[in-house]
């Protein structure tokens, strides 16, 4: 078994879809440890880009197995084509945290729909972990919606920024739903088809976005659009990989 | 590293205006159901949504944790720290507001929930407490009206998490740094140094 | 990690008040007891402790800033989690150590404030570059490991909200320094690149690790205040002295060379040789070493080390970057949670 027998198999697609969009989301807002608004949202934010590297763990841990890998040579050691991971992520806040709010809340709302649809699938070990993962997950979720709706609802300044941070980032927000093989039929994508879900996702952020009194233009985009779920990453994707892998790839070592 | 992280900033305008501290909340954290709350830390939030969102990511993940109570700085009355132990009292009645009472144990110690007593004011329930709780290690009592203090609700009962978080713990490491200290020093040298480490360093 | 040990020798303070009162405090410190916020202090024992309170809050969150540089880079999915969670400790133990020093009567915005305008100072030893990935590992090995060595006796201190603060970040460090010290074994039971890695990152560290602890005490330390009133428990030297004691038998017995070196205004070391003083004296039981520059130390604390410019100006561009948040939840607008 080979990382490329992984990258061939559909189902490990759509699972590296969740976990490489948890690396990057991780990977990015961890970024920010030092750095967030007030001390103690620091803190929440880093606990949570923690979950966010800890469930894309849990999930390389479970490839692993079925693909006689090790964890961390599927996170640091794939050709960047063969990231399953959503561009929107690595999109660079330059630490302006309405933009970073903002994406992680789109994407956690998605993972939390994908990780109950991945619970659901019939694998024991991979059901299992995602089952796991839906409380957590759900937390993130609450946590980043309050945020949405305190930020929105704030002062004038405040939802204006956050407005501009949507108006920024949701036409990218779409590209989530691209299906990240082309061997996958669009209706088994996300295990239950990307319409549906897609819908169940606007819906959620509209209900948020409305108590934050923000609104948003989420579309669905073409099948045909391609982007980073198919491997086609932006250069913000592969720099972020590169900075990721650059001590790893430096000194090729058996443990660090 | 970031490019914002690397970048030589300068700065020439003024700061923004000040904003003022927020509210100073008391945050207490329980092990498992049954176990009493026992003091964690403090939080400054606006409200007690956020004091709790906030205590939850902080304090909630410090060790296995399954609820939290906070209760505002000013809303605790203390009583003196005792050299010796507490005697209980014989102060009796139940006329009064609910106050949660909490005891302290060592110097330095934390304060943790003891029960709840009623009364008309803290000083007052600060004895009646007293009488129900002073055990042979109490120094000290603390009492809060009880509608003061805040509870994280039964929906959100995922605080610690389920995956693996050793790596946040010491004792996440000592199986592989014995194992790798063996390549430099033998069994017996290691465990000399270990068992003085933490005996008199940490 | 820490910066407790304020390395700047107390003011000249004058204790002006009730001799009565102070007699009384001084028996209760004596005695073991607790000062706490409500209590009666001398007004030199207040400013005294929130200048050593708000002194190690700054650099907790300077603390941050080094190794956050490293999050993005850390080589394997445990060092990362590790790393992020190490460095949000300092955070926390910055947000705690901040609410100590709001009690004892500033705003936590003013300290903000004057540590981003240098009205204020943080440690020494985050004024020095973090070049590779291996001063990550030495810094939470050796500064850690000052650290901790320093908060165990302030842990025995006096004041009660900063003795249950320092009970807490000891549970932390911890972790930090088994990491760390994890961390170097790799490093140096690694291959030959990695070991040159911890051994280059072991010669930038080494003396900031002694310095760490300050310069010699007084030779009145226990009469004046900050011993007196158990602000302070341990001299620096005796606390420098266990710490060379514990740290050289372990770096020597791990492959790491103990050197003098200088350094350029960068921290980049320049030249080295050995520390031909290194070696334990059997006479007295202690390992004799050689006394860090101490001539650089007042340089860089007068602000002319490698990063103290970088560090406080990353600090300000965050304080002026988040204002608008900071702002918009102050309104007290109540947010309604979002249904499940």
């Amino acid at each position: 078994m080979t990382m490329q027998d992984m990258m061939k198999d559909p189902l490990a697609n759509i699972v590296l879809m969740h976990a490489d969009d948890k690396l990057m989301l991780g990977h990015m807002q961890s970024d920010w440890t030092g750095l967030a608004p007030i001390l103690e949202e620091d803190i929440a934010a880093s606990s949570m880009s923690q979950d966010d590297l800890s469930h894309a763990l849990v999930l390389y841990d479970h490839l692993a197995a079925r693909f006689d890998l090790t964890a961390d040579a599927i996170a640091f050691e794939r050709d960047a084509a063969d990231y399953r991971c959503c561009d929107l992520i690595t999109i660079p806040d330059e630490f302006d945290w309405a933009i970073a709010l903002t994406k992680r809340w789109f994407v956690a709302t998605l993972t939390a729909l994908g990780v109950d649809r991945l619970a659901t699938i019939d694998d024991e070990d991979l059901s299992t972990r995602c089952k796991r993962l839906i409380p957590e997950q759900a937390i993130h979720v609450r946590h980043l919606s309050e945020w949405m709706i305190r930020l929105g609802s704030g002062t004038e300044e405040s939802r204006s920024r956050m407005q501009a941070a949507i108006n920024t980032l949701e036409s990218d927000a779409g590209m989530m739903f691209e299906p990240p093989d082309h061997s996958i039929d669009p209706v088994d994508s996300f295990c239950c088809g990307r319409e549906g879900i897609f819908q169940e996702w606007k819906t959620s952020c509209e209900d948020t976005l409305q108590r934050a009194g923000l609104s948003a233009n989420l579309a669905l985009p073409p099948e045909s659009m391609i982007g980073g779920r198919r491997g086609t990453h932006a250069t913000h994707f592969t720099d972020q990989l590169a900075e990721l892998t650059e001590v790893r790839r430096a000194e090729p070592a058996p443990a660090w | 590293m970031s490019k914002v992280r690397q970048q030589e900033l300068t700065f020439s305008h003024d700061l923004p205006e000040p904003t003022p501290d927020s509210k100073h909340w008391v945050i207490y954290t329980r092990k498992r159901d049954g176990a009493p709350y026992k003091w964690a830390g403090y939080v400054d939030a606006p409200d007690v949504a956020l004091a709790l969102q906030f205590a939850r990511e902080h304090y909630g993940l410090d060790e296995a944790c399954i609820g939290i109570i906070a209760h505002q700085h000013e809303d605790a009355s203390d009583g003196e720290y005792s050299l010796e132990p507490l005697q209980p009292t014989d102060a009796a009645g139940d006329d009064g507001q609910a106050w949660t009472a909490f005891t302290l144990e060592r110097r330095g110690g934390n304060h943790q929930t003891a029960g709840t007593v009623n009364a008309l004011d803290a000083e007052t329930a600060i004895e009646r407490a007293t009488a129900a709780f002073a055990g042979p290690k109490v120094r000290s009592i603390r009492v809060v009206p009880s509608n003061c203090i805040h509870e994280t609700t039964e929906s959100e009962l995922t605080i610690w998490r389920t995956h693996d978080m050793t790596y946040k713990l010491a004792k996440g490491y000592a199986k592989d740094v014995r194992a790798k200290w063996s390549r430099f020093r033998d069994e017996k040298t290691y465990e000399q140094y270990r068992k003085d480490d933490i005996a008199k360093h940490f | 990690m820490s910066g407790a040990a304020n390395p700047v020798s107390p003011p000249d303070i004058t204790i002006d008040c009730d001799p009565d009162k102070l007699a009384e405090f001084e028996q209760r410190i004596a005695d073991g007891v607790l000062i706490e916020p409500g209590d009666w202090m001398p007004e030199a024992y207040r400013a005294l402790m929130l200048r050593m309170a708000e002194h190690h809050a700054n650099s907790e969150i300077i603390g941050a800033l080094p190794e956050g540089e490293w999050i993005t880079r850390a080589p394997s999915m445990l060092r990362k989690l590790a790393l992020i969670a190490k460095v949000q400790d300092e955070v926390g133990h910055g947000q705690m150590l901040y609410r100590v020093s709001q009690e004892l009567g500033k705003s936590r915005d003013d300290m903000l404030r004057d540590l981003i305008t240098g009205k204020t100072k943080y440690h020494n030893c985050f004024n020095y570059p973090c070049p590779t990935w291996g001063d990550i590992a030495m810094i939470q090995w050796l500064i850690d490991g000052a650290a901790i060595m320093n908060q165990k006796t302030l842990a025995d201190g006096a004041y009660g909200p900063y003795v249950r603060t320092m009970n807490r970040i000891n549970m932390e460090e911890a972790f930090h320094f088994k990491s760390g010290e994890d961390m170097v074994l790799t490093l140096m039971g690694g291959t030959k690149g990695q070991q040159t890695m911890g051994q280059d990152a072991f010669d930038r560290w080494w003396p900031v690790a002694l310095m760490f602890f300050g310069p010699a005490d007084k030779p009145n330390a226990e009469q004046l205040p900050a011993m007196k009133w158990r602000m302070k428990t341990e001299r620096n030297t005796s606390l420098r002295q266990r710490y060379v004691n514990r740290f050289a038998p372990a770096a020597m017995d791990m492959g790491l060379a103990i050197h003098v070196c200088e350094k350029d205004a960068d921290g980049i070391v320049t030249s080295k040789k050995p520390d031909e003083a290194i070696g334990l004296n059997e006479e007295t039981g202690n390992w004799n070493f050689t006394e860090p520059d101490w001539d650089e130390f007042w340089r860089v604390i007068r602000g002319s080390g490698p990063c103290n410019a970088h560090r406080v100006a990353l600090r300000r561009f965050s304080y002026e970057q988040g204002a608008w948040v900071r702002r918009a939840i102050g309104t007290g607008a109540v947010a309604t949670p979002p249904a499940a």
